[in-house]
This record gives structure tokens, C-alpha cells and sequence, in this order.
């Protein structure tokens, strides 16, 4: 992870993660709070509609209590329902009419002991027909008090319902009255906006947003339908809503039984999911601002900080033996700039160090390079000395074996002979001589490698690149050298054929705003070890049989001189690759 | 319904005697007279100077004499004469006819202006008046086939079909006569009144001074010709309580509302006087009219039935139907017999997802009465209900079956839509009780009902006929006299005794 990356994260905790936390904690401590006080009212609502069912049913009570007082003095009423007169039936059939609409009810019904409807005031012309349950069932119940479906001309209505009798004269009739249970009904239950009451009967449901029913309704239904049931919540509160129940008696005529129905009051949580809403909007649009400040905020400081870290690594990386001009030079007081100049001197004596290095390494190449001559030489010469001891035994001796001897021996001279100068050219290799000269890599590439073509079973090509018009500036027999010395290993390191040995160049770049020019020589040989890898460039270290082992530390030297430097590549079995850097001179 | 007062008793059970023999074509009567029995209120021997009669329906005088509402009815009755009158008994007597003659087998009847016809302004009454008067009326299906004139006192009158009698319809009020100028309100007429501001109707507001209950305009009639009558004021009062206008300065209403004809029952200062039966209330099932197309015979309410439906399910004045009826004999008919009006059956053929409803009009309290019991009626076992049991045998699928039948009033509009289409299951209408053509009625009626004319014979057995009704006229005692005709109008009676 990148320090921009950690200063980012960094940031983000430490301001989202107490945001988080708060937020939390606020939505939680209001849903409590605003939760119990919905509980409240609904609690309070149920205890309110409690009373006013009660009272609801009292008044009922009292309405037919009136009317029962006023049946009793009501000459037209008993001549009609005891006496029979006929001229007084009309009256009798009027009667539950006007006494209904006077007393402020909505259903109103008179029967006599069979359960025959002598005056309906709700469906005035419902007189005769037979209902005997309604009364039966309405006196079963505890409180008196109960729905009822009512019928009317067009639909059935909803009604709460209680029952009374009233003798006159040897007759006993049945007064049952009610008030109309609709929608209007359960809104004035309760008592504001976030409430809903609901009635759920057998047969349909009716709630206090309802609007007014169609009248023109299926008759088998309630006129007061509509809505899906929501299922009873058994007082508790859910996520959508809080719910509190209380049930009623509903009289179910038409099957002669009394069953249940709920009434059920609950409370939106629409305000409270608002306010959650809401915070959480807040609180996502704080934490997206957070995050962006820390976004600013780590690019500024990493801009700071990871910035110049970076330049620094990437200075310091390219700090090496063969490369100590890296400047570490800076105007900063802070401790990228401590560390900058400590940098700059440690490359310093870097440089003061790789030049005695240098001197010693050549002392030490000399030395050894001494000691090599010395022991090439003697072993050059040993052949010789021993010819010419032979041949002076002979002389000595038996001079008419000298021509023999000499004709045998003559091989062996030649031999070290050969030895000899072969030994003086590589010798010679290691000074350059001549004035730096702008050289052309592709051209010389060129010609090495059409100087070395012919080899059987390998491949030798050139990739000559765009190199802008740019040369090298050196020695163009030390260019050669090289690129011979790395082409003849190259090719000798393929002893399976066939092989192919590519010699390509490019520009790549370099320090500020010179670029260098590659010279790369790959090939599909045999490839090196880590252990050859690492030793490659030694002085006097060959992989070959009769290698003198100087080629490549010669070849690196040479490239030394040439201001570049040199790596290589291997894997084996695969091949090796070798890069030599050049400075590139401006184009022509 | 009957006042308590003994001699409006009397009088008032004189009328139903007399009226309970309606029906039977009148006898043609060459010597008009006003018989005394149609006097359903004796005139006083003093008569007041002004009567005050409250009318419920706004008066259009561009309309005239030609009556669209009860209120215009009554009114334009005294202004305006017809060539015959008919008395509640169907005696007829001449009117600006002084006398008439039947040709052609009775395709034409040729009426003879008399001498003293004139309108108001002293003008003669000529036939062109008469046929010009005519126009709306031959418009529409009347019977009458074409009017002409032989001269200038002779109106000649083809008929569609042969009139062995003289034609009642010419004594209806459609066929009143008139003569309009073209810068009046109201047209020229001929009757024993004549409107008081014949350029315009009377300013709003109660005229007597102090503003009553429920006052509009008021239209007042003078005596035309210079006669010793009363003025009549008709005030267009609003739909509000009328026991407050009897309470008030009007000495005359016409009304069905029982709560108010049991006030004036018992109120000393007035009398009641039921009027001749007005509309037969019928039942028109699209079930039945099923059963009827596949030959099957559904019954008849028995009259019991309908006794007590009438006396308990009515909340107005009426009795049970019965025979016979003005469609019973749909062959009488001839043109409308081959006419071939059959226009396929009702939309409603009873199958689970029609409706099942019994429609009425809105405005019509007794239509909705009748539906409301119908409805109780099938929701009751027939096994324990007689009445149940006789409406389930009328209607077939009306009782016991679900959905249960709901009662809907709904307006007049779509109550004919519904009716024309047969959408729903029964329907409650009212029909005229006693129309002057019947043939034309029934045509009307099939038009607005085409699912029944393909019936043929069996049509009048599509109409269940429930009840018959009528308004009754409340009118302050011994103040004034009035006389009803054949067609229910009334007409009151001035010093002379005769609306002339």
C-alpha cells in the first residue's frame, strides 16, 4: 500500500469511523423514544375508543330507553301493534321511521315475540319478514352492546347494535337500535392523522381512510368493504406500524352465531422511517464530505512527502559503482532534505571510494594481469626451451640426429609460437588508442556481424533501431571490440543447433534528458548459472576450455571507456542477453 | 285519506263512486252539460274575491296551452278551451265546438266552431286558429293523422284508425286552442280567465304583502269576458313543506304527500278531496319477460296481494291494480299489432355476473317504496311468507337465490337507459292510468321498452300491475268550487257555477 494510500485510509477512520458510530447511536436512542411515544398514544387511543364504544352503547341505551317510554304512552302504537286496528297500521309501519330519525340512530327495529318485524325504520318496508335471531344473539352478549349487519333497500350496512324490550299489554316486543359503523365512524375514533382504526369483521374490513362506499356494492358483501385485512399483530409493534387490538361481538345472523371482530388501532412509523431517512441522508452527505476532504487532504500531504521519498528512491536506485553522478542536491530544510544531502555525501565518498577502487582494481588487474603474463609467457616459453635444450643435447652429442629431431619438433615450436602472439593480441586489446570519435552503433553493428555470417547451424541478425540520428562518442575500434568480444560469445555459447544470436539497438532513456543508446546482443545459447552470472565480468573467469578469461572484463572495460555500462541477462538453458549502455551525442 | 268533516265525506265518496266507473268509453253527447256529479267541491254561496292556489313546478308560458307539468296543467286549464270537454265520467260536452259530426267510418271528424267562440281580446276563434294551436300536438303520436279546415268554422280531423267515439284525445290539453302575437308572453286564449300581466309574469316575491314559506312568482287570472269570478293567484311555491302554505294564504294544492293530506284531514279549516287515479305503478321483470318468450306462463299477483302491498307499502294515497288495463288488449292496436316491433330480448338474462337490481326513480317516493318491499319480499322464505311465495311465482329468480336483490334509485336518465337495454333485473315505472290513446301510449311504451314489444299478445302479462295512484286536492272550506275532468284536470268554479 502506497503512502498516499495509508494517509487516505488514515483519514477516513479517523473521521468516518466516530461518524458512523454517532449516527448509529442518534437513529437508534430516536427510534426508541419516538417508538414508545407512538406505543403511547396508541395505548391512550385504545383506552379512548374503549370509552367511547361504551359510551356509544349508552347512548344507544338511552335512545331506546326514550323510545320504550314513549311506546308506553303511545295510544296509536297499541292500538296498532296490540290492538291490531287496522286503520292504525300504516302508523305502526311509520313508526320506527320518524322514531328512529328523532332519536338519532341509524338502525331501528321493532318485533314482536316470534321475532316478526313490525316497523323497520332503516328499511321501512322490511315489516313482516322474520328475525328472530338478532334479538336472541344481541341479549347473549356480556355487554349487550354489539355489530350487527344491517339490512337496508340497496346494501347492508355496518351498525353497532343493542337490544331492549318493552311490554304493553299482554305483548312483548323487541326493540333493536343501533348507530351505522362506517368509515366517518372510525375516523372521529381516532382522533388524528397518524392513526388507524380498523374494524375486521367476518366478511370484510373497514378503516378510517376509507372514503364513503358505492352504494351500488354487492349486496353479499358489506357496503363498508375494501382494503386487504393487515392480520392481527397481537399488540405488538412491527416494523411497519404499531398495532393494539381490542375485539367486539359481531352477530352473525344469517348463521345464528356470535363471533368476533378486532378492532384494531395502529400507529405509522411513516414519521419515524421519514426522520431515519432523513438522517441518514445527513449523515451519508457528512461522510461523503469527509471523504473527500481526506481525499484532498492526502493528496496534498503525499504531494508533500511521498513525492520527493519517491524521487529520492528513485535517485538512489540508480546509484551504482558505474554510475555516481546521481545529484542529491536540495533547497528542503525538512527531513526529506536531511536525508537528500546525507544522500549527496554518501555518494561522495562513494565516488572518492569507486575511484580508489578503480585504481585498485586496476593495480590489481595489473598484478594480476602481471602474474597472468608472466605465466602465460613461461608456459609459452617452456615448449621452446625444451626444444632447444633437446636440440642442444643433439648438438652435443649427436649431431646427425639434428635434422630429425628439428623435423619432429618443428610442430611444437609453431605451436607456441602461435601461442605467443595470440596471447599479445589479447593483451593489446586491453588499451584502447585513438581520439573519441562519433560512432555509429548501427553501422558498426552492422559490420560485425556480416563480419562474423557463416557459421553453420547459427543465425546472426541485426535489429537496428531509430536511434534518431544519434552516435556514440569513443573509440570506434574499442565499439567494435566489444561488440566482436559479445557476438563470438554469443555465438560459441550455442552448442546446440541451430541458434540465433540477434544484435539490436534502441534508444532508451536517460539521466535528464539525454538518452542513451542499447546495444543489445541475445542469444538462444546455453545460457548462465547465477553463480557464472555473478562472476562473468571477473578478470581472467571463463566458462570455455581454452578461454583466457579476459574477454568480457575486457569488454566491460572497454565499455567503461566509452563513458557506458553493461549488464546482462541469462536464464539456463535459454540464453543470455547482454545491454550495453552508451551515451548518446546530440543528432547530426 | 278521507277529510272529517261529513260533507266533504260525502262529497268526496260521491267521487269515488263515480270514479271507480272510469274506464268505459263515454257515449257521445250531442247537448253538453256540466253534470254536478264531477263538482268535487260545491261553490259557496260567496265566493271570496281572491283564491290563492300553490303550484309546485315552475310555469313556462312559452309552453302554453299546452301543460309539460302539473302545475302548467292546472293552470293553463282556465285559460284555455278545447274544441270538447270531457267530464270525470266521460261525458263530453261541447267546448269551442258547438257541435260535431263523425265521416269516413269515423276516420274524420268535422267540428263546428260555435257562435260565441272568441278569444279574449273579442276575436273570433277561427279554424285556422285551431289548426295553428295544433302543431306541437301533431308531432307527436296522438292518433291523429291530419287536421284541416272546411271554411272558417270547421275544423276537420283525420285519424290513423277508425273512431267509432268521439276521440277523447281531442279534449286533451295537448290539443288546447291558442293564438300567439308575437310580441306576448303568453298567447290569446278563449277560457273564463285570462292572465292578469299578459306581458309579463308577476315580479318575485309573495304579492300579498308579507313574504310565506316557500313563495316564488305568482301568476295571477282575471275573469276574462267580464265575468263575476274570482281572481285566482297560482304561486310557484318551492318543494318546502306545504303544510306551511295551508297554514298561509293559499286556499289550493294538489298533493300526494300523505303527511300533509293527514294534516288537512284533520285541520276543520280544510277539506281534502281525492283526485281521479292518475298512474298505475307496474313491475317489469326482464326474468319474467324470459319466461313469456319461452312460452311459459309466471302468475299474476293475486289482488290480496296487492290489497295489502297498497295499503302498507305505499306511503300515498293508492289502491291495488286490477283489471282491466289499457295494454290488455294490444290487438286494438292494429298498426302497432303488425308493426313488428320486436328488437331482440333483454341485455340481462339472469346468469350469475348480471346484475340484480330493481331500479326506480329517484324522484318518485312510490316507485321506491314498491322496490323496497319487492327487495324485503326476496330475502323472505316463501315457505313461511305468502307475499314472499306470490312474488317469487310473478318473478321468476327474484326470491331465494344470491346475490340478494338490492333497490337503486337512480335518475330518470338512466333509468331509461337502463330500461331500453333491459340491464337490470326489474325495473318499478309508472304509467298513465287512463290515457286518452291508449294505442299511443303503448307505442311509447314500447319504444322505451323494446324488449317487450316482441311479445305479441302476451305482452300486457310483461306488466305486473302493483298499484294505482293519485293526488288529492287540499282546498280551504267553503271558499270555492271545483269541478274535475276526464283527464284529472280541475278547474275552479266561479259565481256562475261554470267555467265557461
Amino acid at each position: 500500500m502506497t503512502f498516499r494510500a495509508r494517509l487516505f485510509v488514515a483519514f477516513l477512520l479517523t473521521v468516518l469511523l466516530p461518524m458512523i458510530v454517532l449516527a448509529l447511536f442518534v437513529r437508534r436512542e430516536m427510534t426508541d423514544r419516538l417508538t414508545s411515544q407512538y406505543e403511547r398514544r396508541v395505548e391512550s387511543l385504545v383506552a379512548g375508543i374503549e370509552r367511547d364504544l361504551a359510551q356509544e352503547g349508552e347512548r344507544i341505551a338511552g335512545s331506546v330507553v326514550a323510545l320504550r317510554k314513549l311506546l308506553a304512552e303511545d295510544n296509536r302504537f297499541r292500538r296498532a301493534a296490540v290492538d291490531r286496528v287496522e286503520n292504525e297500521r300504516r302508523y305502526l309501519l311509520d313508526y320506527a321511521g320518524e322514531a328512529m330519525q328523532v332519536a338519532g340512530l341509524s338502525m331501528l327495529q321493532i318485533q314482536d315475540e316470534d321475532g316478526r318485524i313490525l316497523s323497520s325504520g332503516h328499511f321501512r318496508n322490511e315489516y313482516d319478514r322474520l328475525d328472530p335471531d338478532l334479538p336472541r344473539l344481541l341479549a347473549s352478549t356480556s355487554t349487550g352492546t354489539a355489530l350487527v349487519l344491517a339490512r337496508a333497500p340497496d346494501a347492508r350496512f355496518l351498525a353497532l347494535a343493542r337490544v331492549d324490550s318493552i311490554r304493553i299489554g299482554p305483548k312483548r316486543f323487541l326493540l333493536v337500535a343501533g348507530l351505522r359503523v362506517e368509515p366517518g365512524f372510525l375516523t372521529r375514533l381516532s382522533r388524528g392523522a397518524d392513526l388507524t382504526v380498523a374494524l375486521v369483521y367476518p366478511g370484510g374490513e373497514l378503516t378510517s381512510t376509507v372514503e364513503e362506499p358505492d352504494p351500488r356494492t354487492d349486496a353479499t358483501g358489506p357496503s363498508t368493504e375494501i382494503r386487504a385485512a393487515r392480520g392481527t399483530r397481537g399488540g405488538k409493534s412491527v416494523s411497519e406500524e404499531i398495532v393494539r387490538e381490542l375485539t367486539l361481538p359481531f352477530i352473525e345472523s344469517d348463521r345464528g352465531e356470535v363471533s368476533l371482530a378486532r378492532l384494531r388501532v395502529s400507529h405509522g412509523l411513516s414519521e419515524l422511517s421519514a426522520l431515519r431517512r432523513s438522517v441518514d441522508r445527513y449523515f451519508l452527505v457528512a461522510g461523503l464530505a469527509a471523504a473527500l476532504i481526506a481525499i484532498v487532504i492526502a493528496s496534498s500531504l503525499s504531494s508533500r512527502i511521498s513525492r520527493p521519498l519517491v524521487e529520492l528512491a528513485d535517485r538512489t536506485s540508480r546509484v551504482d559503482l558505474d554510475r555516481l553522478d546521481v545529484d542529491f542536491e536540495t533547497a528542503r530544510g525538512d527531513e526529506i532534505g536531511v536525508l537528500s544531502r546525507v544522500l549527496s555525501e554518501m555518494t561522495g565518498r562513494l565516488r572518492a571510494s569507486a575511484v580508489l577502487i578503480k585504481d585498485a582494481e586496476r593495480r590489481a588487474t595489473v598484478g594480476e594481469l602481471a602474474r597472468q603474463v608472466n605465466h602465460d609467457v613461461k608456459n609459452g616459453l617452456a615448449p621452446i626451451r625444451n626444444v632447444f635444450r633437446h636440440l642442444a643435447e643433439l648438438a652435443a652429442n649427436d649431431p646427425r640426429q639434428l635434422p630429425r629431431v628439428f623435423q619432429e619438433r618443428q610442430g611444437t615450436l609453431d605451436s607456441s609460437i602461435s601461442y605467443l602472439e595470440n596471447l599479445a593480441s589479447n593483451y593489446a586489446r586491453l588499451s584502447s588508442r585513438g581520439e573519441p570519435l562519433p560512432i555509429d552503433v548501427n553501422d558498426t553493428a552492422h559490420r560485425v556481424v556480416m563480419d562474423r555470417k557463416g557459421l553453420e547451424g547459427v543465425e546472426l541478425l541485426t535489429e537496428p533501431g531509430d536511434l534518431g540520428g544519434r552516435r556514440v562518442r569513443g573509440d570506434p575500434v574499442s565499439l567494435r571490440r566489444v561488440l566482436e568480444n559479445l557476438v563470438s560469445n554469443a555465438m560459441e555459447s550455442i552448442d546446440s543447433r541451430p541458434g540465433r544470436v540477434t544484435v539490436s539497438t534502441v534508444l532508451v532513456p536517460g539521466e535528464g534528458d539525454e538518452p542513451r543508446i542499447r546495444i543489445t546482443v541475445a542469444d538462444t545459447g546455453a545460457g548462465m548459472s547465477e553463480d557464472e552470472l555473478s562472476r562473468i565480468f571477473d578478470d581472467f573467469f571463463t566458462t570455455k576450455e581454452t578461454g583466457t578469461g579476459l574477454g568480457l572484463s575486457i569488454v566491460r572495460r572497454l565499455v567503461m571507456d566509452l563513458g557506458g555500462t553493461i549488464r546482462v541477462e541469462s536464464e539456463k538453458g535459454k540464453g543470455s542477453r547482454f545491454h550495453v549502455d552508451l551515451p548518446a551525442t546530440g543528432a547530426r | 285519506m278521507l277529510s272529517c268533516n261529513l260533507a266533504g265525506t260525502v262529497g268526496a265518496a260521491t267521487v269515488v263512486v263515480l270514479l271507480a266507473a272510469c274506464g268505459k268509453p263515454p257515449p257521445i253527447d250531442s247537448v253538453p252539460t256540466a253534470p254536478p256529479a264531477c263538482e268535487i267541491l260545491p261553490p259557496p254561496l260567496i265566493m271570496p274575491d281572491t283564491i290563492t292556489v300553490a303550484i309546485f313546478e315552475r310555469v313556462a308560458p312559452e309552453l302554453a296551452p299546452w301543460g309539460h307539468n302539473a302545475g302548467e296543467e292546472q293552470l293553463f286549464h282556465h285559460l284555455y278551451e278545447t274544441l270538447v270537454t270531457v267530464d270525470c265520467v266521460g261525458r263530453v260536452a261541447g267546448g269551442l265546438a258547438g257541435s260535431w259530426r263523425s265521416e269516413d267510418d269515423g276516420r274524420r271528424w268535422d267540428f263546428e266552431l260555435s257562435d260565441d267562440a272568441r278569444f279574449w281580446d273579442g276575436g273570433r276563434v277561427s279554424a285556422r286558429d285551431v289548426v295553428e294551436s295544433w302543431a306541437d300536438a301533431l308531432m307527436i303520436d296522438t292518433g291523429v293523422d291530419s287536421v284541416g279546415v272546411d271554411g272558417d268554422r270547421v275544423v276537420r280531423v283525420y285519424f290513423e284508425e277508425p273512431q267509432r267515439d268521439l276521440p277523447l284525445i281531442i279534449s286533451a290539453p295537448a290539443f288546447s286552442v291558442a293564438k300567439r302575437a308575437a310580441s306576448a308572453v303568453w298567447p290569446l286564449g278563449s277560457g273564463p280567465y285570462e292572465v292578469g300581466f299578459p306581458d309579463e309574469v308577476a315580479p318575485e316575491g309573495g304579492p300579498l304583502g308579507e313574504p310565506f314559506s316557500g313563495a316564488g312568482r305568482a301568476i295571477e287570472l282575471r275573469p276574462a269576458f267580464g265575468g263575476e269570478r274570482p281572481v285566482i293567484r297560482f304561486i310557484e311555491a318551492s318543494a318546502k313543506d306545504a303544510r306551511d302554505l295551508l297554514e298561509g294564504p293559499v286556499d289550493l294544492l294538489m298533493t300526494a304527500d300523505p303527511t300533509v293530506i293527514e294534516y288537512a284531514s284533520g285541520n276543520p279549516r280544510l277539506v281534502t278531496v281525492p283526485l281521479p287515479w292518475e298512474k298505475t305503478y307496474v313491475l317489469l321483470s326482464t326474468a319474467r319477460v324470459l319466461e313469456l318468450s319461452s312460452d311459459r306462463s309466471p302468475a299474476a299477483l293475486p289482488p290480496e296481494f296487492l290489497a295489502v302491498l297498497s295499503r302498507d307499502a305505499v306511503r300515498g294515497a293508492a289502491r291495488g291494480s286490477h283489471a282491466p288495463f289499457w295494454w290488455d288488449d294490444v290487438y286494438a292496436c292494429r298498426a302497432l299489432a303488425d308493426s313488428g316491433r320486436a328488437r331482440g330480448g333483454p341485455r340481462n338474462t339472469g346468469v350469475s355476473s348480471d346484475p340484480r337490481r330493481i331500479l326506480y326513480d329517484a324522484d318518485d317516493p312510490t316507485a321506491r317504496d314498491l322496490a323496497e318491499r319487492i327487495v324485503a319480499l326476496a330475502a323472505t322464505d316463501p315457505a313461511v311468507s305468502s307475499e314472499a311465495a306470490a312474488i317469487a311465482s310473478a318473478v321468476p329468480g327474484l326470491v331465494g337465490r344470491l346475490p340478494v336483490v338490492v333497490a337503486q334509485g337512480v335518475a330518470q336518465r338512466e333509468l331509461d337507459r337502463s330500461l331500453r337495454a333491459g340491464d337490470d333485473l326489474a325495473y318499478i315505472v309508472s304509467l298513465p292510468y287512463r290515457p286518452p290513446l291508449p294505442c299511443a301510449d303503448l307505442g311509447r311504451l314500447f319504444d322505451r321498452v323494446p324488449w317487450i314489444a316482441g311479445l305479441g299478445s302476451r305482452v300486457s302479462s310483461a306488466l305486473v300491475p302493483l298499484v294505482d295512484t293519485r293526488a288529492t286536492a287540499i282546498a280551504r272550506r267553503d271558499k270555492f268550487g271545483m269541478i274535475c275532468d276526464w283527464h284529472g284536470n280541475v278547474l275552479i268554479l266561479g259565481e256562475t257555477g261554470k267555467g265557461d
